[in-house]
């Protein structure tokens, strides 16, 4: 995975808990359905965003897998 | 949504520094800033970050999101007032990701630890107790109901207090330095978390941090009821100062001492139950 994609996965993650989260209090949706995206995307946000800030500026593949 | 989840892991990071700081003053030393697990995650997340060539991959990360998803649906479960046989499922998933955590990676260490997690499931035994002992009082395993009854008939910390020692050592059990964490012991390097570094661990601290708020979140909420969200976080301050206190004067006991103590205050309980069962019907 390149850095670029780990920002992008990790802000799409949060966005769309955000916005889920913005639709149940306008009352758009159920607030347990909102509860349940912010469930799902909050490990995927922590990790990707974490992964991306710890990448090198490189190409190589994030996180390097061996030894 | 996520907001909830970003002040609790925050909070729960926080509580790990005042918990290391309490610990260290009783033992007279200076201790770390109260900020430093809040620095310790932020370290962690800059630290070179990779998958050991032995571990099953997809266990390998795959328990990590699980950690930060499972803790996340109980603190939405406790905003909800929901069940808390629900709490309860969520504390045995916590089970299975300390087992899988040390299972998937192929190192000797964390396999010990994962085998340390499994001879120690006595530690939730006293939280089955504190359910069917609240049930005594209440009728009713709704965390919503459970804080009504409370508002009309006082906290159940005086009220069923057993069922709170129950549930004080649950948490007692999960805490960082205690005498119940055998899972995590230095003897075994970090246990079941060896060889989870760098992103990984951050993102597991982030989930123990949640896992530290929801337990004590539940404490106040079940033993002592609804509270405005500052008197709420103070609870639980208190809370984690005695269970500080605790791990500061109790040495890390063996892994059979363990399963011992446990099963020795389940079986207490399980009397308690017995005899609130013929007193109340």
């Amino acid at each position: 995975m390149k850095k670029q994609t780990a920002l992008i996965v990790g802000l799409a993650a949060a966005g769309i808990s955000a916005a889920t989260g913005l639709l149940a209090a306008l009352g758009y949706l159920p607030v347990w359905a909102a509860e349940l995206v912010a469930v799902v995307m909050f490990p995927a946000f922590v990790i990707f965003i974490a992964l991306w800030w710890n990448a090198k500026p490189g190409e190589e593949d994030i996180p390097f897998i061996g030894y | 949504m996520i907001e909830y989840l970003l002040f609790a892991t925050f909070i729960g990071l926080l509580f790990h520094g005042i918990h290391r700081k309490v610990i260290a003053r009783i033992q007279g030393r200076p201790g770390p800033p109260i900020w430093q697990e809040i620095l310790h995650t932020l370290k962690f997340s800059f630290k070179e970050t990779w998958i050991p060539k032995t571990a099953s991959h997809a266990l390998f990360i795959g328990i990590v999101v699980v950690a930060i998803g499972i803790w996340s649906a109980a603190l939405f479960l406790l905003l909800s007032g929901g069940s808390i046989l629900l709490l309860f499922a969520v504390y045995l998933l916590h089970k299975i990701v300390e087992h899988g955590m040390g299972l998937s990676t192929g190192s000797p260490y964390t396999k010990f630890g994962a085998i340390r997690s499994v001879i120690s499931a006595a530690s939730e035994l006293p939280l089955l107790v504190t359910v069917v002992a609240i049930y005594f009082f209440t009728h009713s395993l709704s965390i919503a109901d459970i804080a009504a009854y409370q508002e009309v008939h006082g906290p159940l910390l005086i009220i069923a207090f057993p069922a709170a020692v129950a549930m004080y050592l649950v948490i007692l059990s999960k805490m960082h330095y205690g005498p119940f964490s055998i899972i995590e012991a230095k003897e075994i390097v970090s246990g079941n978390m060896t060889e989870h570094f760098g992103v990984w661990r951050a993102a597991l601290e982030v989930a123990y941090a949640l896992k530290t708020y929801v337990l004590l979140y539940a404490f106040v909420l079940i033993f002592i009821g609804s509270l405005p969200l500052a008197l709420t976080l103070l609870a639980m301050l208190i809370v984690l100062v005695s269970l500080s206190f605790v791990c500061a004067v109790t040495p890390m006991l063996s892994p059979y001492d363990t399963v011992t103590v446990q099963s020795l205050v389940t079986g207490a309980l399980v009397i308690y139950i017995i005899i609130l069962g013929v007193i109340m019907g």
